[in-house]
């Protein structure tokens, strides 16, 4: 053969063809300061916490639409709900780039090698995926749902509540397995800390120092986090509303209120209008009473300031009039009752069921007029529920009919 | 207790609870029909998959090249636009183009988002620019 001849040159080449063999990067490719866990223990840290503003208000939220027995949603602060609807909406969209910078905080990771170690660490990062694609799918299904887009083969709200669970149980466990670490991370000095936590000298050595310093780093993180939410906050904050460029509403509407399902998509256009509409008031021994438009405004009125609070974070507050659901029902002995509130559109967001308590409430009105003038017919024309501290999707326009719980 | 049984007890503790969590949600998860659970799926994987092997690559390529190729001066501005915009950005998606508009709502989806998301990209664009004149203007005072 002719090794002999060849070896001397061969060499040379061949190792220079190993060490340029496409391969999958790994974490000590990446020289950068900015990937440690100094950095990503304290984003993480504010994205936990925006997490379970999530998911606490969120959880509020899923208990008022459907609530068990054992809970009790108050009918007060009036401003409640729309403090921690607009809280959920917010903090939603601040985890956005949170998310985005924390995972690439941690980023060198992915490429651990080989794959996995341990059953352990295999365990761990499968709980990464579960954290990673519940985080992504709440964040974008929840961003989707304000712009209204469903490009999706699921109802948005069920599956967006399961998957909190999800969310909420892969970030506990995370925190579980990383206490140590983020312990570690957050008593040491911020910009002192190793890179990726790698103990190999030659990595360590090619460490890059660029411009942003890790301080830097996480002030730019709550700088894009806080830019996000004052670019949409507008629709829940009057104030801000030239510049919240990116808000799902500018606030305007008929009777200056902005409107989520008009009479034309509920396909009540015919039946809101017809001369013969009487809201019928269903006591508890069936006593039954039926009440023209005229004779609803001939029973003692009541003005309240109450906001509409939309489960898709916009909020406004306005001026009703008309009669208290709570004299309403005395006229049918249901005084002290709650009662189920029937629309005259068909669906989803037909019924709601009204609390003894939110019933009681003199706040709790049978709405006729919007701002000293009768109801828009995309309002509820003729007359609609508005309580204090409740969802909009629970303050049934249109209504038909109101029967006293028994 | 010590500190260490006491942070083991609390670890078993938070992993016990966030399993708990874990079950429960993939309990009603299950209790959705197969045709939603297919499309759950997909919207659950793609977007983890695709930041790891897209969106970071990606990000990682860009400040590769910003490295190399812009004078120091405009890194440090460079770099904070881009962080800013691309956060925008992620938000003004399914804005920008309206996909959730409804004929009959006129008060929904009724800003000029195209125009609002340019001038504040224009606005950070600016700011930026005037940062690295500035920042490269004090590195040539000796």
């Amino acid at each position: 053969m002719t090794a002999d001849v060849s070896k001397g040159r061969r060499r040379p080449w061949r190792t220079a063809l190993v060490e340029q063999a496409p391969r999958p990067p790994r974490p000590t490719d990446y020289p950068s300061r900015l990937h440690s866990s100094a950095v990503a223990a304290r984003v993480g840290i504010a994205l936990g916490l925006a997490f379970a503003v999530c998911f606490v208000t969120g959880l509020s939220s899923h208990l008022i639409q459907h609530p068990p027995g054992w809970f009790v949603w108050p009918s007060g602060p009036v401003w409640l709900y729309r403090v921690t609807q607009g809280l959920h909406v917010s903090t939603g969209i601040a985890s956005i780039p949170l998310l985005l910078i924390k995972l690439w905080a941690v980023s060198p990771r992915f490429w651990q090698w080989p794959p996995v170690t341990s059953v352990v660490n295999g365990l761990e990062r499968g709980s990464m995926f579960l954290l990673v694609g519940a985080a992504f799918f709440e964040l974008i299904t929840g961003l989707f749902n304000v712009a209204e887009f469903y490009p999706w083969g699921f109802f948005f709200p069920p599956v967006h509540y399961a998957v909190a669970w999800v969310a909420i149980g892969a970030l506990v466990v995370h925190i579980a397995v990383k206490l140590p670490v983020i312990r570690a991370a957050l008593s040491g000095s911020l910009e002192s800390e190793p890179v990726h936590d790698v103990d190999d000298p030659a990595a360590s050595a090619r460490t890059f120092t660029g411009p942003l310093t890790r301080r830097g780093l996480l002030a730019l993180a709550g700088g894009a986090a806080l830019t996000t939410v004052l670019a949409t906050v507008g629709d829940k904050i009057p104030a801000l509303r030239r510049i919240s460029i990116l808000a799902q509403r500018d606030g305007s509407g008929p009777q200056g209120l902005p409107v989520n399902n008009t009479a034309h998509s509920a396909g009540v256009l015919a039946s809101a209008t017809d001369p013969a509409w009487r809201l019928t008031v269903v006591g508890p021994q069936q006593t039954r009473r039926s009440f023209s438009l005229s004779e609803l405004r001939s029973l003692p009125q009541v003005t309240a300031t109450l906001p509409i609070s939309c489960v898709e974070g916009w909020s406004q507050s306005a001026t009703w009039t008309g009669v208290r659901l709570g004299d309403l029902l005395a006229i049918v002995g249901g005084d002290g009752r709650g009662a189920t509130m029937t629309s005259l559109e068909t669906g989803l967001y037909a019924v709601s069921e009204v609390s003894a308590t939110v019933a009681a409430d003199p706040l709790t009105l049978i709405a006729l007029d919007l701002e000293s003038t009768p109801l828009d017919i995309d309002h509820g024309y003729p007359a609609r529920l508005i309580g204090p501290n409740r969802p909009g999707v629970l303050q049934t326009k249109w209504l038909s009919r109101i029967e006293v719980h028994e | 207790m010590t500190g260490r049984s006491a942070e083991t007890a609390l670890r078993a503790a938070l992993a016990i609870t966030g399993v708990g969590a874990l079950g429960f949600g993939a309990v009603l998860l299950l209790g959705r029909g197969f045709g939603e659970l297919v499309s759950v799926a997909l919207w659950f994987t793609l977007p983890a998959v695709l930041s790891d092997l897209v969106l970071l690559p990606a990000v990682a390529g860009v400040g590769w090249l910003l490295t190399k190729r812009l004078s120091p001066g405009a890194r440090l501005p460079a770099q904070v636009a881009l962080v800013m915009i691309g956060a925008l950005t992620a938000v003004a998606a399914p804005f920008l183009g309206t996909p959730g508009l409804r004929v009959d709502n006129p008060t929904l989806l009724n800003r000029n988002y195209l125009a609002g998301y340019a001038v504040f990209v224009a606005v950070i664009l600016v700011a930026a620019a005037l940062w690295a004149v500035l920042r490269t203007r004090a590195r040539r005072v000796p």
